[in-house]
């Protein structure tokens, strides 16, 4: 009994100190991780509106839980970004898609997308991009054929973005 | 002649955890597609390794031997963890192309089989050596695993620092119609690792033979 407890106290300090450690290691580095996270979405958004000033909307109604962020581009128009669940499961493709204010879609960028090489991938293919980017905002957009779960997935997420910039921010 | 001890470099094939103890071949097989990712995962499998054998050689003496394998985890763990915010603060890119992998070396055998086999039982100075050499072997089998599939995946070697992605160096030689796809897959790993693994092993029997020769030959000079 006396050596039962010793051994759940020894474990429970070497725990203890465990998550000690883990607390300071996660104190020292957190300020540092999310500004990486923003510079990181900065970067992709440069790549639909070049220069512009980027202001993320907070507290947004999602039912879907697509949706991670909003940012508003200046006067152009507003950049979604997503976490859609393609073949290899939950948020496995990430993509941003923006709204122009003149009702067409202004840029769809993959940002990382877990799915098959050389098929689950061809949602970041040009033609598939060329194929959304210029469409009217709400437009149906066509599926890849071999490709479908995860292009479909992109659409739902697309459709999401869709509704909410509708009944929000249009 | 003596039977002497094999060298530095000589144990770094002869004892390698990865080709002949068959040691945390996960990770190897995951990750080693890029010498970026090959050196990432060999600093940090050493910077774990180092101190987890430090921190085990440290507490072997008040260590209850009943539940030595749970506290191996717990700080084994908990390196992991801290290694892992420190890669994802200043190593992003990284820390995306090494993924779960960088979790997994919790359970990476080599570094829980060196706290078990040899941390637990020398004191600290052996235990960072031990490190050295097992670190060091790693690094030697996830880095000619990774040449040479991004060699035939890509056609060519880069490296770049990973801190500020600056790069070192990069050449291609082969055009991109010969390079091989197929070794930048799970596919490819296995191949890739089969015939390294047999290299070690035709490497160690070589040495074992010519040791037993040598010592035949000792004895019967007597």
């Amino acid at each position: 009994m006396k050596r039962a407890l010793y051994l759940a106290f020894f474990l429970a300090i070497v725990s203890a100190l465990a998550g000690g450690a883990l607390t300071l290691a996660n104190d020292l580095t957190i300020d540092r991780i999310n500004a990486n996270k923003v510079a990181a979405d900065k970067a992709n958004l440069e790549l639909i509106y070049p220069g512009a000033e980027f202001l993320p909307i907070e507290g947004f109604d999602d039912e879907t839980g697509l949706i991670q962020n909003i940012y508003q581009a200046g006067d152009a128009g507003y950049v979604y970004k997503l976490a859609v669940n393609g073949f290899s499961g939950s948020g496995s493709i990430e993509f941003m898609v923006a709204f122009g204010t003149d009702g067409k879609i202004a840029g769809y960028t993959v940002i990382s997308c877990s799915d098959t090489k050389g098929i689950g991938d061809k949602v970041a293919s040009d033609s598939f991009v060329n194929s959304i980017v210029g469409k009217d905002v709400g437009a149906s957009i066509d599926t890849i054929s071999g490709s479908t779960v995860s292009s479909s997935a992109v659409v739902g997420g697309i459709d999401a973005a869709v509704a909410h910039y509708e009944a929000n921010l249009k | 002649m003596e039977n002497k001890k094999p060298n530095f470099l000589q144990s770094l094939i002869l004892e390698n955890p990865v080709f002949v103890l068959y040691l945390g071949i996960c990770s190897i097989l995951g990750v080693s597609t890029s010498l970026d990712n090959a050196l990432g995962m060999s600093l940090l499998v050493f910077v774990v390794l180092l101190f987890s054998n430090i921190i085990v050689s440290l507490l072997r003496k008040i260590t209850p031997n009943e539940i030595r394998i749970p506290v191996y985890i717990v700080i084994i763990a908990t390196l992991v963890s801290v290694a892992e915010m420190f890669i994802k603060a200043y190593a992003t890119s990284l820390y995306t192309s090494m993924g779960a992998f960088i979790s997994l070396v919790v359970v990476n055998c080599i570094i829980l089989g060196r706290a078990e086999a040899c941390a637990s039982k020398n004191n600290v100075l052996t235990s960072i050596k031990d490190a050295c050499v097992m670190g060091a072997g790693y690094a030697v089998a996830i880095f000619s695993l990774s040449a040479i599939r991004q060699f035939l995946a890509e056609g060519g070697l880069s490296l770049s620092n990973p801190l500020n992605l600056a790069t070192i160096f990069k050449f291609t030689v082969l055009p991109e119609e010969f390079a091989i796809g197929l070794f930048s897959k799970p596919v490819g790993a296995f191949i890739t690792f089969g015939i390294l693994a047999a290299v070690f092993a035709a490497y160690k029997q070589g040495y074992e033979a010519k040791q037993a020769a040598a010592a035949k030959k000792a004895k019967e000079a007597k």
